[in-house]
Protein backbone atom coordinates (compact mmCIF):
# COMPACT_ATOMS: atom_id res chain seq x y z
CA UNK A 1 0.00 0.00 0.00
CA UNK A 2 2.74 2.48 0.96
CA UNK A 3 4.68 1.38 -2.09
CA UNK A 4 2.02 2.59 -4.52
CA UNK A 5 2.68 6.37 -4.51
CA UNK A 6 6.41 5.89 -4.93
CA UNK A 7 5.79 3.39 -7.77
CA UNK A 8 3.44 5.86 -9.46
CA UNK A 9 6.01 8.64 -9.04
CA UNK A 10 8.73 6.46 -10.52
CA UNK A 11 6.50 5.56 -13.52
CA UNK A 12 5.56 9.21 -13.98
CA UNK A 13 9.23 10.24 -13.80
CA UNK A 14 10.20 7.59 -16.39
CA UNK A 15 7.43 8.76 -18.72
CA UNK A 16 8.56 12.37 -18.26
CA UNK A 17 12.16 11.41 -19.05
CA UNK A 18 10.98 9.58 -22.19
CA UNK A 19 8.97 12.57 -23.42
CA UNK A 20 11.85 14.92 -22.68
CA UNK A 21 14.30 12.86 -24.72
CA UNK A 22 11.79 12.65 -27.60
CA UNK A 23 10.96 16.36 -27.56
CA UNK A 24 14.48 17.49 -28.54
CA UNK A 25 14.29 17.09 -32.34
CA UNK A 26 10.81 18.66 -32.48
CA UNK A 27 11.97 21.68 -30.46
CA UNK A 28 15.08 22.03 -32.62
CA UNK A 29 13.02 21.84 -35.86
CA UNK A 30 10.59 24.53 -34.73
CA UNK A 31 13.35 26.87 -33.60
CA UNK A 32 15.33 26.22 -36.82
CA UNK A 33 12.27 27.19 -38.89
CA UNK A 34 11.66 30.41 -36.98
CA UNK A 35 15.39 31.16 -36.67
CA UNK A 36 16.02 30.72 -40.41
CA UNK A 37 13.25 33.15 -41.37
CA UNK A 38 14.33 35.74 -38.78
CA UNK A 39 18.07 35.37 -39.48
CA UNK A 40 17.80 35.69 -43.26
CA UNK A 41 15.22 38.50 -43.11
CA UNK A 42 17.43 40.47 -40.72
CA UNK A 43 20.43 39.83 -42.96
CA UNK A 44 18.38 41.14 -45.90
CA UNK A 45 17.41 44.21 -43.87
CA UNK A 46 21.06 44.91 -43.02
CA UNK A 47 21.98 44.62 -46.72
CA UNK A 48 19.05 46.90 -47.64
CA UNK A 49 20.19 49.50 -45.11
CA UNK A 50 23.84 49.36 -46.18
CA UNK A 51 23.31 49.36 -49.97
CA UNK A 52 19.91 51.13 -50.21
CA UNK A 53 18.31 48.21 -52.03
CA UNK A 54 15.04 48.23 -50.07
CA UNK A 55 12.85 46.15 -50.22
CA UNK A 56 14.66 43.49 -52.27
CA UNK A 57 17.10 42.44 -49.53
CA UNK A 58 14.31 41.74 -47.05
CA UNK A 59 12.19 39.93 -49.66
CA UNK A 60 15.04 37.76 -50.93
CA UNK A 61 16.21 37.13 -47.35
CA UNK A 62 12.72 36.08 -46.31
CA UNK A 63 12.48 33.73 -49.32
CA UNK A 64 15.83 32.12 -48.54
CA UNK A 65 14.89 31.91 -44.84
CA UNK A 66 11.60 30.19 -45.61
CA UNK A 67 13.32 27.71 -47.96
CA UNK A 68 16.09 26.92 -45.45
CA UNK A 69 13.63 26.71 -42.54
CA UNK A 70 11.23 24.33 -44.25
CA UNK A 71 14.14 22.24 -45.54
CA UNK A 72 15.39 21.74 -41.97
CA UNK A 73 11.86 21.04 -40.73
CA UNK A 74 11.35 18.40 -43.44
CA UNK A 75 14.77 16.90 -42.72
CA UNK A 76 13.94 16.53 -39.02
CA UNK A 77 10.49 15.05 -39.74
CA UNK A 78 11.64 12.55 -42.35
CA UNK A 79 14.81 11.77 -40.44
CA UNK A 80 12.67 11.02 -37.39
CA UNK A 81 10.40 8.64 -39.33
CA UNK A 82 13.35 6.58 -40.52
CA UNK B 1 21.11 49.27 -25.75
CA UNK B 2 22.29 51.08 -22.69
CA UNK B 3 20.23 52.65 -19.96
CA UNK B 4 21.32 56.21 -20.55
CA UNK B 5 20.39 56.03 -24.23
CA UNK B 6 16.77 55.97 -23.19
CA UNK B 7 17.09 58.56 -20.47
CA UNK B 8 14.43 59.76 -18.08
CA UNK B 9 13.13 62.79 -19.88
CA UNK B 10 10.33 65.01 -18.69
CA UNK B 11 6.78 64.56 -20.02
CA UNK B 12 3.56 62.80 -19.12
CA UNK B 13 3.52 59.49 -17.25
CA UNK B 14 2.58 57.74 -20.50
CA UNK B 15 5.73 59.15 -22.14
CA UNK B 16 7.95 58.01 -19.28
CA UNK B 17 6.58 54.48 -18.76
CA UNK B 18 8.22 53.07 -21.89
CA UNK B 19 11.56 54.71 -21.00
CA UNK B 20 11.41 53.35 -17.46
CA UNK B 21 10.73 49.82 -18.68
CA UNK B 22 13.56 49.92 -21.23
CA UNK B 23 15.81 51.45 -18.56
CA UNK B 24 15.04 48.51 -16.26
CA UNK B 25 15.70 45.70 -18.75
CA UNK B 26 18.76 47.23 -20.43
CA UNK B 27 22.40 47.15 -19.39
CA UNK B 28 24.09 50.08 -17.63
CA UNK B 29 26.02 52.56 -19.77
CA UNK B 30 29.60 51.67 -20.77
CA UNK B 31 30.59 55.36 -20.51
CA UNK B 32 29.76 55.26 -16.77
CA UNK B 33 31.02 51.79 -15.84
CA UNK B 34 30.80 50.23 -12.37
CA UNK B 35 34.50 49.28 -12.48
CA UNK B 36 36.95 51.01 -14.83
CA UNK B 37 39.23 48.65 -16.79
CA UNK B 38 41.63 49.53 -19.63
CA UNK B 39 40.81 49.39 -23.35
CA UNK B 40 42.70 46.55 -25.06
CA UNK B 41 42.75 46.21 -28.87
CA UNK B 42 40.02 48.84 -29.09
CA UNK B 43 37.70 46.90 -26.75
CA UNK B 44 36.66 48.64 -23.52
CA UNK B 45 36.88 45.97 -20.82
CA UNK B 46 35.16 48.14 -18.18
CA UNK B 47 32.57 46.35 -16.08
CA UNK B 48 28.91 47.20 -16.67
CA UNK B 49 25.96 45.90 -14.64
CA UNK B 50 25.44 42.73 -16.68
CA UNK B 51 29.16 41.89 -16.62
CA UNK B 52 29.12 42.30 -12.83
CA UNK B 53 26.09 40.00 -12.70
CA UNK B 54 27.96 37.41 -14.80
CA UNK B 55 30.78 37.46 -12.23
CA UNK B 56 28.26 37.11 -9.40
CA UNK B 57 26.56 34.19 -11.19
CA UNK B 58 29.93 32.49 -11.78
CA UNK B 59 30.75 32.89 -8.08
CA UNK B 60 27.36 31.49 -7.01
CA UNK B 61 27.78 28.55 -9.42
CA UNK B 62 31.21 27.83 -7.91
CA UNK B 63 29.93 27.98 -4.34
CA UNK B 64 26.69 26.06 -5.00
CA UNK B 65 28.03 23.39 -7.36
CA UNK B 66 31.82 22.97 -7.38
CA UNK B 67 32.40 23.24 -3.61
CA UNK B 68 29.73 20.65 -2.54
CA UNK B 69 30.73 18.25 -5.35
CA UNK B 70 34.44 18.48 -4.40
CA UNK B 71 33.58 17.94 -0.73
CA UNK B 72 31.35 14.98 -1.65
CA UNK B 73 34.04 13.36 -3.80
CA UNK B 74 36.67 13.86 -1.06
CA UNK B 75 34.52 12.08 1.56
CA UNK B 76 35.58 8.59 2.61
CA UNK B 77 32.10 7.09 2.26
CA UNK B 78 30.27 9.44 -0.12
CA UNK B 79 26.53 9.41 0.65
CA UNK B 80 24.60 12.32 -0.91
CA UNK B 81 22.50 14.29 1.57
CA UNK B 82 20.38 17.44 1.32
CA UNK B 83 21.63 19.83 -1.39
CA UNK B 84 24.00 17.21 -2.81
CA UNK B 85 21.08 14.79 -3.16
CA UNK B 86 19.13 17.31 -5.25
CA UNK B 87 22.23 18.13 -7.26
CA UNK B 88 22.81 14.46 -8.01
CA UNK B 89 19.19 13.99 -9.15
CA UNK B 90 19.41 17.01 -11.49
CA UNK B 91 22.79 15.95 -12.90
CA UNK B 92 21.54 12.40 -13.46
CA UNK B 93 18.35 13.67 -15.13
CA UNK B 94 20.23 15.91 -17.55
CA UNK B 95 22.84 13.26 -18.31
CA UNK B 96 20.35 10.43 -18.89
CA UNK B 97 17.38 12.30 -20.38
CA UNK B 98 19.01 15.09 -22.33
CA UNK B 99 22.60 14.32 -23.21
CA UNK B 100 22.60 10.52 -23.62
CA UNK B 101 19.63 10.21 -26.05
CA UNK B 102 21.06 13.00 -28.20
CA UNK B 103 24.82 12.48 -28.33
CA UNK B 104 24.75 8.72 -27.72
CA UNK B 105 26.32 6.56 -24.97
CA UNK B 106 29.84 6.82 -26.46
CA UNK B 107 30.04 10.63 -26.11
CA UNK B 108 27.83 11.19 -23.10
CA UNK B 109 30.69 11.66 -20.63
CA UNK B 110 32.54 13.96 -23.06
CA UNK B 111 29.69 16.47 -23.50
CA UNK B 112 27.64 16.10 -20.30
CA UNK B 113 29.95 18.43 -18.28
CA UNK B 114 29.54 21.26 -20.80
CA UNK B 115 25.76 20.81 -21.04
CA UNK B 116 25.53 20.74 -17.22
CA UNK B 117 27.62 23.91 -17.00
CA UNK B 118 25.23 25.62 -19.43
CA UNK B 119 22.23 24.47 -17.41
CA UNK B 120 23.44 25.63 -14.01
CA UNK B 121 24.95 28.88 -15.29
CA UNK B 122 21.79 29.89 -17.16
CA UNK B 123 19.57 28.74 -14.28
CA UNK B 124 21.47 30.90 -11.77
CA UNK B 125 21.65 33.86 -14.17
CA UNK B 126 17.91 33.66 -14.87
CA UNK B 127 17.11 33.10 -11.20
CA UNK B 128 19.14 36.02 -9.90
CA UNK B 129 17.21 38.28 -12.29
CA UNK B 130 14.08 37.50 -10.29
CA UNK B 131 15.61 38.79 -7.05
CA UNK B 132 15.25 42.58 -6.61
CA UNK B 133 18.75 42.92 -5.11
CA UNK B 134 19.61 46.35 -6.44
CA UNK B 135 16.15 47.82 -5.82
CA UNK B 136 16.45 46.73 -2.16
CA UNK B 137 19.98 48.12 -1.97
CA UNK B 138 18.68 51.36 -3.48
CA UNK B 139 15.94 51.61 -0.84
CA UNK B 140 18.47 51.06 1.95
CA UNK B 141 20.84 53.56 0.33
CA UNK B 142 18.19 56.24 -0.08
CA UNK B 143 16.14 55.89 3.12
CA UNK B 144 18.42 54.20 5.66
CA UNK B 145 21.79 55.68 4.66
CA UNK B 146 20.32 58.95 3.33
CA UNK B 147 22.42 59.04 0.14
CA UNK B 148 20.76 61.28 -2.49
CA UNK B 149 20.04 59.90 -5.99
CA UNK B 150 22.16 62.71 -7.49
CA UNK B 151 25.35 61.45 -5.79
CA UNK B 152 27.23 60.13 -8.85
CA UNK B 153 30.21 58.89 -6.76
CA UNK B 154 28.08 56.48 -4.73
CA UNK B 155 28.68 52.82 -5.71
CA UNK B 156 25.05 51.73 -5.14
CA UNK B 157 23.72 54.62 -7.23
CA UNK B 158 25.85 53.24 -10.09
CA UNK B 159 24.22 49.83 -9.60
CA UNK B 160 20.71 51.24 -9.91
CA UNK B 161 20.88 51.59 -13.69
CA UNK B 162 19.36 48.64 -15.53
CA UNK B 163 18.05 45.28 -14.39
CA UNK B 164 20.12 42.40 -13.03
CA UNK B 165 19.13 39.71 -15.60
CA UNK B 166 22.36 39.07 -17.50
CA UNK B 167 20.65 36.46 -19.71
CA UNK B 168 18.25 39.18 -20.88
CA UNK B 169 21.22 40.77 -22.67
CA UNK B 170 21.63 39.57 -26.27
CA UNK B 171 25.44 39.83 -26.03
CA UNK B 172 25.48 37.34 -23.14
CA UNK B 173 23.22 34.83 -24.91
CA UNK B 174 25.23 35.33 -28.12
CA UNK B 175 28.36 34.43 -26.15
CA UNK B 176 26.73 31.27 -24.82
CA UNK B 177 25.43 30.37 -28.29
CA UNK B 178 28.93 30.89 -29.74
CA UNK B 179 30.23 28.28 -27.30
CA UNK B 180 27.50 25.90 -28.55
CA UNK B 181 28.42 26.71 -32.16
CA UNK B 182 32.11 25.95 -31.56
CA UNK B 183 31.17 22.80 -29.63
CA UNK B 184 29.09 21.57 -32.60
CA UNK B 185 32.20 21.95 -34.79
CA UNK B 186 34.50 20.23 -32.30
CA UNK B 187 32.00 17.41 -31.61
CA UNK B 188 31.53 16.70 -35.33
CA UNK B 189 35.28 16.85 -35.97
CA UNK B 190 36.06 14.56 -33.01
CA UNK B 191 33.45 12.02 -34.11
CA UNK B 192 34.12 11.94 -37.85
CA UNK B 193 37.35 13.84 -38.56
CA UNK B 194 37.60 17.38 -39.98
CA UNK B 195 36.94 16.56 -43.66
CA UNK B 196 34.13 14.09 -43.00
CA UNK B 197 32.43 16.49 -40.61
CA UNK B 198 32.07 19.05 -43.39
CA UNK B 199 31.14 16.33 -45.91
CA UNK B 200 28.38 15.18 -43.54
CA UNK B 201 26.77 18.58 -43.78
CA UNK B 202 24.88 17.49 -46.92
CA UNK B 203 23.35 14.12 -47.90
CA UNK B 204 25.61 11.89 -50.01
CA UNK B 205 24.92 10.52 -53.48
CA UNK B 206 22.76 13.29 -54.92
CA UNK B 207 23.01 14.80 -58.40
CA UNK B 208 25.56 17.67 -58.40
CA UNK B 209 23.10 20.47 -59.33
CA UNK B 210 21.20 19.71 -56.10
CA UNK B 211 24.31 20.55 -54.08
CA UNK B 212 24.31 24.10 -55.52
CA UNK B 213 21.09 24.67 -53.55
CA UNK B 214 21.76 22.36 -50.59
CA UNK B 215 25.21 23.58 -49.53
CA UNK B 216 24.13 27.23 -48.99
CA UNK B 217 20.96 26.06 -47.18
CA UNK B 218 22.99 23.83 -44.88
CA UNK B 219 25.51 26.63 -44.28
CA UNK B 220 22.62 28.94 -43.33
CA UNK B 221 21.38 26.18 -40.99
CA UNK B 222 24.78 26.16 -39.32
CA UNK B 223 24.43 29.82 -38.29
CA UNK B 224 20.70 29.66 -37.64
CA UNK B 225 21.19 27.26 -34.71
CA UNK B 226 23.21 29.66 -32.50
CA UNK B 227 21.08 32.57 -33.72
CA UNK B 228 17.89 30.79 -32.55
CA UNK B 229 19.54 30.05 -29.18
CA UNK B 230 20.60 33.70 -28.80
CA UNK B 231 17.26 35.28 -29.62
CA UNK B 232 15.09 32.77 -27.78
CA UNK B 233 16.77 32.98 -24.38
CA UNK B 234 17.29 36.76 -24.32
CA UNK B 235 13.82 37.52 -25.69
CA UNK B 236 12.11 35.23 -23.18
CA UNK B 237 14.01 36.63 -20.22
CA UNK B 238 13.42 40.25 -21.27
CA UNK B 239 9.78 39.63 -22.22
CA UNK B 240 8.74 38.48 -18.74
CA UNK B 241 10.29 41.49 -17.04
CA UNK B 242 8.68 43.88 -19.55
CA UNK B 243 5.28 42.25 -18.91
CA UNK B 244 5.60 42.64 -15.11
CA UNK B 245 6.72 46.27 -15.36
CA UNK B 246 4.00 47.12 -17.89
CA UNK B 247 1.33 45.67 -15.59
CA UNK B 248 2.71 47.58 -12.59
CA UNK B 249 2.83 50.78 -14.66
CA UNK B 250 -0.98 50.71 -14.97
CA UNK B 251 -1.11 52.23 -11.48
CA UNK B 252 0.83 55.33 -12.52
CA UNK B 253 -0.98 55.53 -15.88
CA UNK B 254 -4.45 55.39 -14.27
CA UNK B 255 -3.51 57.91 -11.59
CA UNK B 256 -2.29 60.26 -14.34
CA UNK B 257 -5.29 59.66 -16.63
CA UNK B 258 -7.91 60.40 -13.95
CA UNK B 259 -5.75 62.96 -12.06
CA UNK B 260 -6.48 61.01 -8.89
CA UNK B 261 -4.32 59.04 -6.48
CA UNK B 262 -7.38 56.90 -5.63
CA UNK B 263 -7.54 55.67 -9.26
CA UNK B 264 -3.91 54.57 -9.02
CA UNK B 265 -4.47 52.84 -5.67
CA UNK B 266 -7.63 51.21 -7.03
CA UNK B 267 -5.71 49.95 -10.04
CA UNK B 268 -3.14 48.47 -7.64
CA UNK B 269 -5.82 45.98 -6.51
CA UNK B 270 -5.75 44.58 -10.06
CA UNK B 271 -2.19 45.13 -11.23
CA UNK B 272 -0.31 43.93 -8.13
CA UNK B 273 -2.00 40.46 -8.07
CA UNK B 274 -1.54 40.26 -11.86
CA UNK B 275 2.16 41.16 -11.55
CA UNK B 276 2.51 38.59 -8.74
CA UNK B 277 0.91 35.95 -10.99
CA UNK B 278 3.26 36.80 -13.89
CA UNK B 279 6.15 36.71 -11.40
CA UNK B 280 5.11 33.19 -10.37
CA UNK B 281 5.00 32.24 -14.05
CA UNK B 282 8.48 33.76 -14.44
CA UNK B 283 9.81 31.36 -11.81
CA UNK B 284 8.74 28.50 -14.10
CA UNK B 285 10.18 30.38 -17.11
CA UNK B 286 13.55 30.62 -15.31
CA UNK B 287 13.71 26.81 -15.13
CA UNK B 288 12.20 26.15 -18.55
CA UNK B 289 14.53 28.53 -20.38
CA UNK B 290 17.63 27.02 -18.79
CA UNK B 291 16.27 23.60 -19.69
CA UNK B 292 15.42 24.51 -23.31
CA UNK B 293 18.84 26.06 -23.97
CA UNK B 294 20.44 22.92 -22.57
CA UNK B 295 18.16 20.62 -24.55
CA UNK B 296 18.74 22.45 -27.84
CA UNK B 297 22.51 22.52 -27.30
CA UNK B 298 22.47 18.76 -26.68
CA UNK B 299 20.32 18.20 -29.81
CA UNK B 300 22.61 20.34 -32.00
CA UNK B 301 25.76 18.62 -30.72
CA UNK B 302 24.04 15.26 -31.21
CA UNK B 303 23.14 16.19 -34.81
CA UNK B 304 26.83 16.78 -35.57
CA UNK B 305 27.78 13.40 -34.04
CA UNK B 306 24.92 11.19 -35.24
CA UNK B 307 24.42 12.24 -38.84
CA UNK B 308 21.13 11.10 -40.44
CA UNK B 309 20.21 12.17 -43.95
Amino acid sequence: MTDKPSRNFSRGWSAFQKFVSQSGPAASASYALLGSILFCTLLGYVIDTAYETSPYGVLIGMGIGLTAGFYHLAKTMWGGRK
Amino acid sequence: MSATDTGHGAGSVMDRVGDNIIHHVSNSDISHPIIHLPTIFGIDFSVTKHVLMLWVVALIACVAIIVPVRRYLAAERPIPKGWMNLLEAVVQFIRDSLVKPNVGPKWVMTWAPLILTFFFFILFANGIGMVPIFETLGLVNRFALGVPASDSHNFINHLLHGGPTATGNFNVTAGLATITFLTIMVAGTKAHGFINHWKNLVPHGLAWPVYIILIPIELIGLFVKPFALTMRLAANMTGGHIAILAILSFMAIFADMFHSVAAGVGMAAVSVPMAAAVNALEIIVVLVQAYVFTLLSAVFIGMAINVHH
